[in-house]
């Protein structure tokens, strides 16, 4: 009697995985880092399949947010693409598995396809591939790299575009937009989002949200994502004055707003552009009295405010790099500025010296390198669809 | 620390339960420790922890563990600090009496307890090969050899 009853209690050298149930693992599991995970894939079926899952990806995400593990973030860059860690990089271990290449099995019967880089969203990043004949978007994951081919779209006029990628937290859906511009004379356009992608049904739809008139983007098409919103640094013409303003588009709602005037700057800016470092969105902008400066803001509510983070009138600016595009802050305090199409370089603040990434450039040098931070998660771009896994 | 009666206590201000174990052993525990248990804190809501409760799940070598676990953390003016370092001496065992720990705090609904047990398994876990956490969790389900090869091909770089 008394053996019986020890035994069914001690795991000791029993099966303990198989006496630990579903959520007692999933307890354990949430715990690791997405490296871990894709290991412990390997293990047996089981434990496969629940960390393939959806939910389980999507807790697993929670807990990179809520900052209960740490999270590891990367650089992805297109032509050719590839993914830096970046903070590896920056310790001076630059032995090779910093920088990768990617070869996702990107399907295009153009051999000479170009991948331009959407958005970034929640450890996915959504691509704009284009060849001779159509152009079509995909989403890729790079850490468990799961490549999924989109829907055609409508036809989409070549130009200025209107891009963005990611999240509805109210409908938990991954959402991409593209919209169009019609040019009403001296400069000053019309945007609007012309079409909507939803991942979860798997269908382009139409919209007519309205971006605005005279307005004018200093940048690329491609909207920042930050909470649960695409953000668009644009110029506002109004009767008294040019000035800069931050438009955004929430993907629940899927309508435009006017979220945040931009801070005051002394020349004439020459560039402008929207970043996300850590849970706050930056704004940079350079001016040609050789001046750049970097702000950021943690929320737009009520007005919202803006902190400086840096400005700089030598440095980097004595550096005559065109644009310097902040993509990513190492946890030393440095900064990945990408200086040209083809160029990264890694800024250090303190002593305004640099020195360059070692990153690749495509065979075809008229197409741009773009670059974007991702975090490394499980979420698929397949969602909960299990045929499509191995 | 084993067993006496409780019932025929006068009301006293500490109010004890009693837990007996799967082995027979029974443990005394003050009623306000024992509220760390989700499990423990409805029977006692119930008034079903007037006699021992027995928890056939849980062995007596165990338990001593779980009631220690429970005191500590019920007691009063303990700095974070100090608590973190009991927590880390506690969880310092084979990795097969953490398991232990941990189906007991699941079943006992103790959720420090199976977030610290969980959280040293999980760090195991990590530095390990699927061959070593295999052994570790003792799985037969593998995947065939051709399976194998398969995961590992998706997911090269985990295993470099």
């Amino acid at each position: 009697m008394e053996r019986l009853s020890t035994e069914s209690s001690g795991t000791s050298d029993a099966a303990a995985a198989e006496v630990f149930n579903e959520d007692i693992l999933t307890e354990i599991l949430l715990r690791l880092p997405v490296k871990s995970l894709m290991r412990c894939k390997g293990v047996s079926k089981r434990w496969r399949l629940l960390i393939s899952d959806y939910g389980f990806a999507k807790s697993h995400l929670q807990r990179l947010e809520a900052g209960d593990i740490i999270a590891s973030q990367r650089i992805f860059k297109t032509s050719p693409l590839e993914t830096i860690d970046y903070e590896v990089l920056d310790h001076g271990d630059g032995d090779g598995t910093v920088v990768k290449l990617h070869e996702p099995r990107i399907d295009n019967p153009d051999p000479s396809w170009n991948a331009e880089l959407v958005g970034s969203c929640n450890g996915m990043v959504c691509l704009y591939v284009s060849g001779r004949v159509l152009g079509r978007f995909a989403l890729y994951n790079p850490t468990t790299k799961e490549f999924r081919n989109l829907p055609y779209s409508n036809p989409f006029p070549e130009g200025t575009k209107l891009h963005g990628f990611g999240y509805d937290s109210q409908s938990d859906d991954y959402k991409i937009v593209q919209g169009n511009v019609q040019g009403i004379g001296s400069g000053f356009v019309d945007w609007r989002i012309e079409e909507i992608f939803s991942l979860k049904s798997g269908s382009w739809k139409g919209s007519q949200a309205q971006l605005g008139r005279n307005l004018l983007l200093h940048e690329r098409g491609e909207g920042v994502y930050w909470k649960g919103a695409l953000h668009w640094c644009v110029v506002y013409e109004s009767r008294e004055k040019i000035k800069s303003v931050i438009m955004s588009f929430d993907l629940s709602e899927e309508k435009f707003q006017q979220v945040l005037s931009v801070p005051e700057v002394n020349g004439d800016i020459i560039f402008e552009g929207l970043g996300i470092h850590g849970a706050n969105l930056f704004l940079y902008h350079g001016s040609y009295a050789n001046y750049f400066q970097l702000w950021i803001t943690s929320e737009y509510e009520k007005g919202g405010s803006w902190t400086n983070l840096f400005s700089v009138s030598e440095g980097i600016s004595r550096h005559r790099f065109w644009r310097k595009i902040p993509v990513a802050y190492t946890r030393s305090g440095k900064i990945i500025f990408q200086v040209n199409v083809n160029r990264m370089i890694l800024f250090n603040p303190e002593d305004n010296t640099y020195e360059d990434y070692p990153v690749q450039f495509g065979n075809n040098i008229e197409h741009n390198i773009e670059s974007a931070v991702y975090m490394e998660t499980l979420v698929s771009p397949y969602l909960d669809c299990e045929q499509s896994r191995i | 620390m084993s067993s006496s009666s409780s019932s025929s206590l006068p009301p006293c201000p500490k109010k004890m339960i009693t837990l007996k174990s799967s082995d027979g052993e029974t443990f005394q525990i003050e009623e306000t420790a024992a509220l760390q248990s989700k499990t423990l804190e409805n029977m006692i809501d119930e008034n079903c922890a007037s006699t021992p409760i027995p928890l056939r799940s849980i062995n007596g070598k165990i338990l001593a563990k779980v009631v220690e676990f429970c005191n500590k953390h019920a007691e009063v003016g303990v700095d974070a600090e100090s608590l973190h370092a009991w927590d880390a001496e506690f969880v310092n065992v084979e990795y097969t009496t953490l398991f232990d720990y941990i189906l007991a705090a699941n079943f006992l609904e103790i959720p420090t307890l199976l977030d610290l047990a969980s959280g040293v398994v999980g760090d195991m876990i990590k530095g390990k090969t699927p061959d070593e956490i295999r052994k570790m969790f003792n799985i037969n389900d593998a995947f065939s050899p051709e399976e194998e090869e398969e995961v590992r091909r998706a997911n090269q770089w985990a295993f470099e």
